[in-house]
C-alpha cells in the first residue's frame, strides 16, 4: 500500500457509508421513493480489523470546509460542508454517518489513482441532519 | 378545499390525452417521463441510463403555479387563474451512427400534441367540483449546454382558471 493510501486507512477517522437506493415511483407525483442503506462495504482499510460490526465501516480523512447561515422565511438555515478522503467506492448522493450526523455527498467524487490498484477518492458532503 | 390539486388535474389530463410520441423514423415509440419537477434524479441519469421503461427520450416537468385573482366585472365572485409551467427537456439521442431522437424534433412532436392533449381535457364535466378552464397561454423555448449535455428545454404555460381560491 502506498504511503498515502496508508495514511489514509491507518489515520483516518471511521464513518458508515450508506448506499443511495431508488425505488418504485410515487403514484401521484412520479418521483421514485429514495432510500439510504449500509450494505456492508468491508472497506475500513485497517489492517487489523476483522470486527463485523465494522461492516459498514469505511476510514475516512475529514476536512471542514465551510459553515454558513441563512435566513429563510420559516426560520434558520445552517449550510456545513466537509471534505472527505477515502478508499472506499462512494457515489454522488450516498450518504456518510460521521459522528452522529448524517451527509450526503454532494459533488461527484474525484478519484486519485496512486498506482494500478491503489486509489483513493475525495468528495464534498454537505450535512442533512 | 377543492378535492384535487390542479397540478395533479394537469398531470394526469396531459398523462391520458398525449398519445404516443414517436422518435425520428415516425414509427418506433419514444420514451417520455412526466414527474412534478423536484425528483431525486439527474438528467442523465434520465436520458441515459435510468432502468425500463427509460432511458428517457422525453422529460416533462411539472411545475407550482404563480395565481392571481381577477374580478372582471363588479359584485361578481373572484375567480383564479393559476399559470402551471410545464418543462419539455430533450436532448439529441444517437444510435451507433445516426440520430434516432433530435431534439428540436422532438420539441415540436411534444408541443403539437400537447396542444392537442390540453384541449381535451380543458374544460371540467358540467356540475364537476371544481369546475376549470384550461388553455396553453404561452411556450418559450432555451437551449442550454450544462454538465456535459445539450438540453433543449420548453416551458409551456398552461393557464387553470377557476372559481375557488
Amino acid at each position: 500500500m502506498s504511503s498515502a493510501a496508508s495514511f489514509i486507512s491507518r489515520m483516518g477517522e471511521h464513518a458508515t457509508h450508506l448506499v443511495r437506493t431508488l425505488h418504485a415511483r410515487d403514484p401521484v407525483t412520479n418521483q421514485p421513493a429514495v432510500t439510504w442503506d449500509a450494505v456492508g462495504d468491508f472497506d475500513c482499510g485497517n489492517f487489523d480489523c476483522d470486527d463485523f460490526e465494522c461492516a459498514d465501516c469505511i476510514s475516512i480523512m475529514v476536512k471542514t470546509t465551510s459553515s454558513r447561515e441563512m435566513d429563510l422565511p420559516a426560520g434558520r438555515v445552517t449550510e456545513e460542508r466537509l471534505r472527505i478522503y477515502t478508499m472506499a467506492e462512494i457515489a454522488h448522493q450516498d450518504r456518510v454517518l460521521y459522528h452522529g450526523k448524517t451527509y450526503e455527498i454532494e459533488t461527484a467524487p474525484i478519484e486519485h489513482y496512486l498506482s494500478g490498484s491503489i486509489r483513493y477518492r475525495d468528495a464534498t458532503l454537505v450535512k442533512v441532519s | 378545499m377543492a378535492a384535487t390539486d390542479p397540478k395533479t388535474t394537469i398531470f394526469d389530463g396531459v398523462v391520458a390525452n398525449l398519445g404516443v410520441i414517436t422518435k425520428d423514423d415516425g414509427a418506433t415509440a419514444a420514451s417520455v417521463l412526466h414527474v412534478w419537477e423536484g425528483g431525486p434524479e439527474t438528467l442523465k441519469y434520465l436520458f441515459f441510463s435510468a432502468p425500463a421503461p427509460g432511458p428517457y427520450d422525453v422529460v416533462i416537468t411539472y411545475g407550482s403555479p404563480r395565481s392571481r385573482s381577477a374580478r372582471p366585472i363588479q359584485d361578481k365572485p373572484v375567480h383564479y387563474l393559476m399559470s402551471y409551467p410545464i418543462a419539455v427537456s430533450t436532448t439529441d439521442k444517437r444510435s451507433a451512427d445516426a440520430l434516432v431522437c433530435t431534439a428540436t424534433r422532438m420539441q415540436y412532436k411534444i408541443t403539437y400534441a400537447l396542444r392537442q392533449a390540453v384541449a381535451a381535457f380543458a374544460q371540467s364535466g358540467a356540475g364537476a367540483t371544481p369546475a376549470y378552464t384550461l388553455s396553453v397561454q404561452s411556450d418559450i423555448t432555451t437551449y442550454k449546454r450544462v454538465g456535459g449535455l445539450e438540453i433543449y428545454e420548453t416551458t409551456h404555460v398552461v393557464e387553470y382558471e377557476t372559481d375557488y381560491g
